[in-house]
C-alpha cells in the first residue's frame, strides 16, 4: 500500500513542477520521461519479471505511432479513439513478435525481435505510399480537452497521469500471481510448468503487455507532434528502452522512473553531440551490466536498507506449531490404481534408458523406486510428469490418459514433483516458491488482478501457504531467500512447493540427496507425514535405510528394465537386486589377481 | 536468361558475404555458445579500416586523394590485400578485448546478459567510428576497377566475382581446416563438450579466445569486401549481419556447413525479391526468417536439441 | 592377448599418485570431507560406494576439472593441486569420464585422435598408436569411421577408455565404466579393465559395482557421504558385509 502512495506522491510532484514552469523546453522533457517511462514500464514486465529480451521495442512503438497517425488522418477518427485503437493494435503486435518467442529460445529469439524492429523500420521507411517515408505523415490530430486540443502543459499533466494509471495497473498484476508467474519463467521454465504455471500463455502475456505500453507511448508522441516519420523509428530506439530498464532496475517497480528520468535528461543534455551521446549510452549499458545489475533501484533499495533496516527482515526464530493437516484436494478415494504406466520406453539415439517398464501406484501407498546410478530412474519420473514423452507406451492417471498432455496440465491434475538436483526460484522467497505452487490453484484472472481485486484469493493463498510451511516445519524461514538457505533446508522448501500444487499423486526424484542422516531421518517421518494426509508417494532415493523403513512398495530398475518389485524385505533378499548393485558373483572369480586369490 | 544470370551473379556475391559472416557466428556459437551481437559493427569497422589503409597508401605514394572518394588507382596493386590484411588483423585484436570486456564475465551465466553487453561494446566502437570518421558514407574502388563486364548480356562488377571468391576460398579453407586438422578437431571437440575437451589437453580458454579472434577477423575482410559495392557508411553492417544471422539460423548455427549454404541461399534469395521490388527486399526477408525459425527453431539443418532435466 | 604399451615411470620409489586430506565443495554444500588416499605405482585402486558418496567429485579434482576447497594432491611425487586440468593430461594423468562423453558427432578415429592431442604425435606415430588400441578393442576397429553417437552403450564405453589410454597416461582414471550398460557388456569391460591391469597400467577405478571392482582391485576405499568409512585390500572387503549393507541398507 505504501508504494501505491508513493506513486501518487511522485506523480503529484512531476505534475507540481510541470505546473510551475513555463518553459517549452523542460516541458517537453517532461514529455519525453513520461514517454520513455511508459515503454520502459512494460519493458520491464518483458525483461525484468520474464526475463524475455526484445530488441525490436521500436517495432512497437512504430505501430502505436503509426496506427495513430493512420486513424486520425487517413481513417479520420477522433483522436482519444484512435489513442486507444492503436494501444490495442501494438499489443496485437505483440501477439505477432511473441508467436516466435513460443518456439525458439536464446540467442536466436534475440535476433527474431531484432529482426521485427528493422522490418518495422524498414517498411515505414521504404513504403511511402502508406507511411509518407522520410517525409513522414502530417497533420495527425491531437488530443482535445472541452473542444480545443491540448497545450504543452496539458500534454505534460495527461502523460503524467496516463503514466500513473499504466504504473498502477501493472503494479496491481505484479504484486500477485501474475508478477510470481513471470518470475518462475525468468528463473527456469521446467521448474515453472511443472507447479502449473501455462508458460508459454505468460510469455505471449508479457510481450503483449510491453508492446501496449510501447504502443501507447508511440501514439502519444505521434499525436502531440502532429507528426511522424520514419527518422523516429531506430534500432538507437529499441536499445534506449532496453537500457532505460537495465539502468533503471529490471524487475523492480522503480526501476523504469529511475531509467526514464536519469536517462532522458542526460540525452537531452547531450543531444548536441551525436556520437557522444551514442558513446555515453553503450558505456552506460556496460556499466549497468557489471557494476549495478540491479540498477539504479537496486542501488537505492540498498541504501535505503542500510539507512533504515526494515525490523521484518530479520525474523524471529520462533518454533510454530507443527501444523498437522495439509490443504488437499477433494477426491473420491478409489480401490483401483491411482496410476497405471504401461510399456513405458524412451530411447535417445542408440542410448535406451526406459525399456518396457510397466508400473501401478495404489493410492495412499508410498512407492520406492530404486536400481544402480544409471539405471533410468529419473527418466521414468519425468516421463511420469511430461518433462520427457515416452517413445511407447502409455500413462493412465485417475483415469485420464497422459499422453498428449503439458507439463502444467499434468500437474493441473494432481501430480506434484521435485526434482534431483533441485530446481527452486533461487531470488524469491520461500512463501513466494510456495506460492508458485498455489499458482493454478488460485482463481483470480487476468482482469481481476489488474484492477487490484486479486486481494481475497492471495489473502486465502497466504493463508494455504503459511500452512504447508508450519507443517514441514519452515514457517520461520518464509522471508528468506530459498537460494540462501542451507541445502538440506532448500530441499524442503521444493517439497512444500510440490505440496502447495495440492497433488494427488508427489513424485519425489532423490528427496535425500545430500542430506546428512539426521536430516534423511527427519525426511523420512515427514514422508510418511505427507501419506497419512492421503497423498500417493513415488519416490527415487539411494538411501537404502531410508526406503526399506517408508516404503510400502519398492520397484527396481536395472539397465531401463523393471527386473524386481515388492515389499521391501524381500526386495533386499533378491539375489537379482544385489547382483544389479554389487555386480554378478559369477565373473567376479575371472577378475582377480591369481596372486591375490591365492593369498 | 540475362536477368537470371544477373540475379545469380549478384545473388552469389552478397551471398558469399552473408555465407562468411555466417560461419564467423557459427565459430563463436559452436565454441562458445555466444554471439557477437556487434558484429555489424565490426563489418563497418573493418570497412573503414580499411578504406583508411587504403587512404593512407595512396597518400605516401603522392598525391592528393580525397577520403569521402578514393581514385581506382587507390585499391589497384597490393594495396587492396595489405588493406584487407590490416582490416583483419585488428578487427581480430578488437575481437579479443570484445571477449575479455563483453562476453567472458557473462558467458555460461543465467540471462544471457553478454547479448546487452556486446550490443553495448557495438554502440561503443560505432560511436568511436563516428567520432574518426563521421558519418557519411564513401566510395570505395575495387581492386579490378568498378567497369561494368558483359557476359550474355548480364553487367557483372569484377568486385563481385572477387568477393564469390574470397569468400568461396576462405570457407573451403575454414571447412578444411575444422574437418582436416587437429586444431580444428579441438575446436569442434570444445563445441561439443568444453569438459571433455580440456580432459584431452586442449586449453579450452584459448580456444575460445581463437573463436573470438577469428571471427572478427572474418568480419573485418568481409567488411572491406564489401564496401566496393555498397556505399561504405559506419551504418553499412546491421543489415549484413542480420542477414548473415539470418542465414546461419536458417542453416543451424551449429553446423558450420548449413551457414554456409544458409547465407548463400539468403543472398540468392535478396536479389530474387529485389528484382521484384527493392523496396519490400529487406522486409520480405526478414518476414521470410521470423516464419522459418517459428516453424522449425534449429533451422533447416540444424541438429535438434535436447534438455536434459 | 594385445595390451596398449604403458609409459615408464619418472622416478621408482614415489606412488603415481597421492591424495592428502582434500576437501571439496560445490558453493556451501560439501562433497569430499578430508579425503586421503595412495595409488601405488602398477596398482589397481578402487573407490567403491553408493551414488552420491562423492566418488565422481574426488576424480574430478584428480584431473582438474574441480579446485579442492583443501587439500593436497601429488602426482608422482609432484604436487599438481593448482595445475589446470589440460596440463595435468600432459603430466601423464588421463580420464574415461563418468557417463562417457565422447564426442557425438565425431568419427571413432576423430575421437582417438583427439585423445593423443596433447602429444602432438606424427601421422605415423598416431596411426600406430590407434591401431594398438584398435588390437585391445576389435569391435572399434569395425566402427573407425562412424560417427560415436551412432554407437551402442558399452562401445561409446570402450571408445572412452581408448580415448583416454590415447594420451599414454601413466595412470588412469576409470569413473563409472559400467554406468548404463547392460549386465554382460559390463562383464566385457571389466574384463577389458583386468588385461589393461595385467598389462601393468596404474588404475584408479570409480565404481558402484562394488563386487566387481573390489575383485579387481589391489587395495579399495569405501566412500561413504564424502569421507571414507572402510579400505584395505580388495579381495578381504569383497567379504566383509558392511560393503553390502552401504549399498542395500542395514536390513531392518
Amino acid at each position: 500500500m505504501r508504494d501505491i502512495l508513493i506513486a501518487v506522491a511522485v506523480a503529484l510532484a512531476a505534475a507540481a513542477l510541470a505546473g510551475a514552469t513555463d518553459n517549452d523546453f523542460y516541458l517537453r522533457i517532461l514529455f519525453s520521461i513520461c514517454v520513455y517511462f511508459l515503454c520502459a514500464t512494460g519493458m520491464n514486465v518483458l525483461l525484468g519479471f520474464a526475463g524475455q529480451k526484445s530488441l525490436g521495442q521500436a517495432g512497437l512503438f512504430a505501430a502505436g505511432a503509426y496506427a495513430a497517425a493512420l486513424l486520425t488522418t487517413a481513417a479520420d477518427l477522433d483522436p482519444w479513439l484512435a489513442l486507444a485503437l492503436a494501444t490495442a493494435i501494438s499489443a496485437g503486435c505483440g501477439v505477432l513478435i511473441a508467436a516466435p518467442s513460443l518456439r525458439v529460445k536464446g540467442p536466436s529469439l534475440a535476433m527474431v525481435t531484432l529482426a521485427f524492429g528493422i522490418v518495422v523500420e524498414k517498411l515505414v521507411t521504404e513504403v511511402s505510399d502508406v507511411f509518407g517515408g522520410a517525409m513522414g505523415i502530417y497533420a495527425i490530430k491531437p488530443l482535445t480537452f472541452a473542444g480545443a486540443p491540448l497545450s504543452m502543459a496539458g500534454w505534460v499533466f495527461f502523460a503524467i497521469g496516463l503514466c500513473l494509471v499504466v504504473h498502477l495497473l501493472v503494479r496491481n498484476l505484479l504484486v500477485g500471481r501474475f508478477g510470481r508467474a513471470f518470475r518462475s519463467i525468468q528463473a527456469d521454465e521446467v521448474a515453472a510448468s511443472a507447479v502449473g504455471v501455462p508458460v508459454l500463455r505468460y510469455k505471449v502475456l508479457a510481450f503483449v503487455i510491453a508492446a501496449a505500453t510501447c504502443g501507447l507511448a508511440g501514439a502519444l508522441v505521434a499525436q502531440q507532434n502532429q507528426y511522424i516519420n520514419s527518422d523516429f523509428i531506430t534500432f538507437n530506439l529499441s536499445v534506449f528502452i532496453l537500457l532505460t530498464v537495465l539502468f533503471g532496475g529490471s524487475g523492480s517497480l522503480a526501476g523504469p522512473l529511475f531509467g526514464a528520468v536519469i536517462l532522458t535528461v542526460l540525452s537531452s543534455v547531450l543531444a548536441r553531440w551525436t556520437w557522444i551521446e551514442h558513446f555515453v549510452n553503450g558505456a552506460l549499458l556496460l556499466f549497468a551490466l557489471y557494476a549495478m545489475p540491479r540498477g539504479v533501484a537496486g542501488v537505492v533499495t540498498d541504501l535505503i536498507e542500510r539507512l533504515a533496516p526494515d525490523p521484518r527482515a530479520a525474523g524471529a526464530e520462533g518454533s510454530a506449531p507443527h501444523v498437522l493437516a495439509l490443504p488437499t484436494r477433494p477426491g473420491a478415494r478409489t480401490d483401483a490404481a491411482l496410476l497405471e504406466a504401461s510399456s513405458l520406453s524412451k530411447s535417445y539415439g542408440g542410448v535406451k534408458p526406459a525399456r518396457d517398464v510397466s508400473v501401478t501406484l495404489t493410492e495412499g501407498h508410498i512407492h520406492a523406486l530404486i536400481g544402480p546410478n544409471g539405471a533410468g530412474k529419473s527418466t521414468l519420473i519425468n516421463m511420469l510428469s511430461g518433462i520427457v514423452r515416452p517413445s511407447e507406451g502409455r500413462i493412465l492417471f485417475r483415469g485420464r490418459d497422459l499422453a498428449r498432455c503439458p507439463v502444467h496440465a499434468i500437474c493441473r491434475l494432481g501430480i506434484g514433483r521435485t526434482f534431483q538436483n533441485l530446481r527452486l526460484f533461487r531470488e524469491l522467497t520461500v512463501l513466494e516458491n510456495v506460492l508458485l505452487g498455489s499458482h493454478d490453484r488460485m482463481r483470480n484472472g487476468f482482469l481481476r488482478s489488474l484492477v487490484g481485486l486479486g486481494g481475497p484469493e492471495e489473502a486465502a493463498a497466504r493463508r494455504r501457504a503459511s500452512d504447508i510451511l508450519a507443517f514441514v516445519g519452515l514457517s520461520h524461514l518464509a522471508g528468506a531467500k530459498a537460494g540462501s538457505l542451507a541445502y538440506g533446508l532448500q530441499r524442503r522448501v521444493e517439497l512444500a512447493r510440490a505440496l502447495a500444487t495440492e497433488p494427488y499423486l508427489l513424485l519425489l526424484d532423490e528427496p535425500a540427496a545430500g542430506l546428512n542422516p539426521q536430516e534423511t531421518d527427519a525426511l523420512g517421518d515427514l514422508i510418511l507425514r505427507i501419506r497419512d494426509q492421503g497423498i500417493t508417494i513415488l519416490l527415487v532415493e539411494h538411501h537404502m535405510d531410508m526406503v526399506m523403513r517408508i516404503s510400502d512398495h519398492v520397484v527396481v530398475l536395472d539397465y531401463g528394465e523393471k527386473i524386481a518389485e515388492g515389499m521391501p524385505a524381500a526386495i533386499q533378499r533378491d539375489p537379482r537386486v544385489t547382483a544389479a548393485y554389487l555386480g554378478s558373483d559369477d565373473v567376479t572369480l575371472t577378475l582377480a589377481r591369481p596372486e591375490a586369490l591365492a593369498s | 536468361m540475362t536477368t537470371l544470370i544477373q540475379v545469380l551473379v549478384s545473388g552469389l556475391a552478397i551471398g558469399g558475404v552473408y555465407a562468411l559472416i555466417a560461419m564467423s557466428f557459427s565459430i563463436t556459437f559452436t565454441t562458445t555458445k555466444t554471439l557477437n551481437f556487434a558484429q555489424g559493427e565490426f563489418v563497418a569497422v573493418g570497412a573503414f579500416l580499411g578504406v583508411t589503409m587504403l587512404y593512407v597508401l595512396a597518400r605516401m605514394g603522392g598525391g592528393e586523394v580525397s577520403f569521402a572518394s578514393l581514385p581506382p588507382a587507390a585499391s589497384a596493386g597490393l594495396n587492396y590485400p595489405a588493406a584487407a590484411l590490416v582490416a583483419g588483423l585488428v578487427l581480430g585484436a578488437l575481437g579479443l578485448l570484445l571477449f575479455a570486456v563483453a562476453v567472458r564475465p557473462f558467458a555460461g551465466k543465467a540471462g544471457m546478459n553478454w547479448v546487452m553487453s556486446t550490443i553495448g561494446f557495438g554502440i561503443i566502437v560505432q560511436s568511436l567510428g563516428l567520432a574518426v570518421w563521421g558519418p557519411a558514407p564513401v566510395n570505395v574502388p575495387s581492386p579490378f576497377g568498378d567497369d561494368v563486364i558483359r557476359v550474355a548480356g548480364a553487367g557483372i562488377r569484377p568486385q563481385e566475382i572477387l568477393i564469390l571468391v574470397v569468400a568461396v576460398l576462405l570457407m573451403l579453407g575454414l571447412d578444411r581446416v575444422m574437418r582436416g586438422t587437429r586444431i580444428g578437431k579441438a575446436m569442434r571437440a570444445v563445441a561439443a563438450n568444453p569438459q571433455a575437451a580440456s580432459l584431452m589437453g586442449i586449453n579450452v580458454a584459448a580456444m575460445m579466445l581463437g573463436a573470438y579472434a577469428l571471427s572478427s577477423l572474418l568480419a573485418g575482410i568481409g567488411g572491406l569486401l564489401v564496401a566496393p559495392i555498397a556505399s561504405a557508411s559506419l551504418f553499412l553492417g546491421m543489415g549484413i549481419a542480420l542477414k548473415a544471422f539470418s542465414g546461419a539460423i536458417v542453416g543451424g548455427l551449429d553446423n558450420p556447413r548449413g551457414c554456409i549454404a544458409g547465407g548463400f541461399a539468403l543472398g540468392l534469395l535478396e536479389s530474387g525479391v529485389a528484382l521484384w521490388s527493392a523496396e519490400w527486399r529487406e522486409i520480405v526477408i526478414f518476414l521470410l526468417i521470423i516464419v522459418v525459425l517459428a516453424v522449425r527453431p534449429n533451422g533447416l539443418f540444424g541438429a535438434r536439441s535436447l534438455d536434459k532435466v | 592377448m594385445t595390451v596398449p604399451s604403458i609409459a615408464p615411470f619418472r622416478s621408482a620409489d614415489v606412488p603415481a599418485l597421492e591424495v592428502e586430506d582434500v576437501s571439496l565443495a560445490y558453493g556451501p554444500i560439501a562433497a569430499v570431507s578430508g579425503v586421503s588416499l595412495s595409488v601405488p605405482r602398477g596398482a589397481v585402486v578402487a573407490i567403491v560406494g553408493a551414488n552420491g558418496a562423492g566418488k565422481t567429485t574426488l576424480l574430478k579434482a584428480i584431473c582438474g576439472l574441480m579446485p579442492v576447497a583443501s587439500g593436497r594432491i601429488r602426482f608422482e611425487g609432484r604436487d599438481i593441486t593448482a595445475m589446470p586440468a589440460h596440463r595435468r593430461v600432459t603430466a601423464g594423468i588421463a580420464l574415461s569420464p563418468e557417463g562417457r562423453q565422447v564426442f557425438p558427432d565425431q568419427s571413432v578415429a576423430d575421437n582417438l585422435e583427439l585423445g593423443a592431442y596433447a602429444r602432438g604425435l606424427s601421422a605415423e606415430a598416431m596411426a600406430a598408436a590407434m591401431e594398438e588400441q584398435f588390437a585391445f578393442f576389435p569391435r572399434l576397429k569395425e566402427r573407425r569411421n562412424q560417427a560415436a553417437v551412432t554407437l551402442s552403450g558399452g562401445e561409446q564405453q570402450m571408445l572412452a577408455i581408448s580415448r583416454a589410454l590415447m594420451a599414454g597416461p601413466r595412470l588412469l582414471l576409470l569413473d563409472e565404466p559400467s554406468l548404463g550398460l547392460a549386465p554382460l557388456v559390463i562383464n566385457d569391460i571389466f574384463r577389458a579393465i583386468a588385461r589393461l591391469r595385467d598389462g601393468g597400467m596404474t588404475i584408479l577405478l570409480v565404481e558402484q559395482m562394488a563386487n566387481l571392482a573390489l575383485a579387481i582391485a589391489d587395495t579399495a576405499y569405501v566412500l561413504e557421504t564424502g569421507r571414507v568409512t572402510l579400505s584395505g585390500r580388495g579381495q578381504d572387503l569383497l567379504r566383509d558385509p558392511q560393503i553390502r549393507s552401504a549399498y542395500l541398507g542395514s536390513g531392518h
